[in-house]
């Protein structure tokens, strides 16, 4: 049986109760509160002709309806009083709700979207540590650092295993893990990806939401998330996770999202894992997303 | 070049305490991570590129807001200095007569910094011209830059 194309995972996707769907997303953006405040961003973004409407699945997002220019350009972005975010994109460090003063940890940074959102919700207070393994995506996140005026953050360029050697127990984790991505992302999705890829990354988010665990405090909440649609990236890793790290999972609360899937492809998971939050684009009108809430025993 | 020349340039004589770590400087506030060999720590203030110094976004407003001398533009030159373009003398709305040579910080209409030049003539009847240095649309071509590679 072939372990790629289109049908493949459309068949995979009808098995778990999703199906393959038409998806337009829609730019969203999401407002700087370092910098600015939703009601003066609008209001200016409006003067130049931007419409924008609330986005009700994260709290500081606007959904693009029309603008007469490039939103990537001008200067309001260039001083960092928004990014461009996609919606779904912007739920993981929600869920993860890091507040001030805490100590934070970004397992996987890169571009630094939500290393930003981070900082933003601890209002540049307490401490945001950053690894980024591959030196190519490290510059698209010091970029977006500086951009967004992120000023409580360190950064390693390094394998977040190395994380060990900072000696620190974190209140927060998040895992936004390297992941096969998913198809209203990226064209021709079904024929780039292959289930041997797939099935690799698995191994790699194993390993890095090992290490995320260890360094977390007792009591501490590691939100593990992939905008892949793949349940060996997803439900597979939790369902393991709970059998070998010292963890719990805890309801992700997301809306709209559907319960992790428990059945897969004829394997029983720990029940545990319908509390996780999966976002199946013909449902939400976003990207796919995976999201699980951990909390350390 | 170092730090204290690259803010005199602009007429500040304030020190700033900075902490350089490979190519960049910042405002460290906790040392204690200096010792794994970060990347970035704290508040970026500014990087070194080819022997000179350029300013972070939110430097760039500390900076504007001591600097010595500065010229006001309207939208349409706001657009124009971002993208990288020099200003001329039509495009320039107020400045507080720099000299020719004077380093200038250019605002826009809500006396944000958008980054600066170098005053050039003709400054006779107050007109002004400024050769851009650096402005904040450095931020993409820096990330497109990298991206291509």
């Amino acid at each position: 049986m072939a372990s790629a194309g289109r049908e493949f995972f459309q068949e995979r996707y009808e098995q778990l109760g999703g199906e393959v769907a038409s998806v337009q997303i829609t730019q969203s953006i999401r407002v700087n509160t370092l910098k600015t405040t939703c009601k003066e961003l609008i209001s200016r973004l409006s003067s130049k002709g931007v419409v924008l409407e609330r986005e009700p699945l994260a709290k500081n997002a606007y959904r693009v309806v029309s603008s007469p220019f490039s939103l990537g350009a001008i200067t309001e972005y260039l001083l960092g009083l928004y990014a461009l975010q996609e919606v779904a994109a912007q739920i993981p460090v929600e869920v993860l709700a890091p507040r001030q003063g805490e100590l934070v940890l970004d397992c996987c940074a890169a571009p630094g979207g939500k290393s930003s959102q981070i900082a933003q919700l601890m209002k540049n207070k307490g401490r945001l540590v950053c690894y980024e393994l591959k030196p190519h995506r490290l510059k698209s996140l010091l970029v977006n650092l500086e951009r967004m005026g992120v000023k409580n953050a360190v950064v390693f360029r390094a394998d977040v295993s190395r994380v060990r050697l900072l000696n620190k127990e974190f209140d927060k984790v998040l895992v936004d893990a390297p992941c096969s991505g998913n198809y209203v992302l990226e064209k021709g999705w079904f024929e780039k990806r292959r289930l041997e890829g797939i099935l690799r990354n698995a191994q790699i988010q194993r390993k890095i939401l090992s290490s995320a665990v260890s360094v977390a405090r007792q009591g501490g909440v590691i939100v593990y998330s992939t905008c892949s649609l793949e349940p060996e990236e997803n439900e597979l890793v939790i369902d393991w996770a709970i059998r070998n790290l010292p963890v719990k999972v805890v309801l992700a609360n997301v809306k709209g999202a559907s319960p992790g899937v428990v059945d897969v492809f004829g394997a029983r998971l720990h029940s545990d894992v319908s509390k996780c939050a999966r976002l199946w684009p013909h449902k939400t009108k976003t990207q796919g997303f995976f999201i699980a809430k951990l909390v350390k025993k | 070049m170092s730090f204290d020349e690259f803010l005199l340039q602009f007429g500040i004589k304030e020190k700033v305490e900075v902490k350089q770590i490979y190519r960049s400087f910042f405002r460290v506030r906790d040392e204690s991570y200096l010792a794994h060999r970060p990347v970035w720590v704290d508040e970026c203030l500014a990087h070194i590129r080819n022997g000179k110094i350029v300013p972070s976004v939110d430097f760039l407003q500390w900076v504007s807001k001591r600097a010595r001398r500065w010229a006001r533009v309207g939208a349409k030159a706001e657009w124009l200095f971002i993208c990288g373009r020099d200003l001329k003398s039509s495009s320039i709305e107020d400045h507080n007569n720099p000299s020719s040579g004077d380093f200038v910080v250019i605002l826009n209409d809500r006396r944000e910094c958008l980054g600066y030049g170098v005053a050039s003539g003709p400054l006779s009847d107050g007109k002004l011209t400024i050769r851009r240095v650096f402005d904040i649309g450095d931020l993409l071509r820096r990330e497109r830059k990298r991206r291509k590679v």
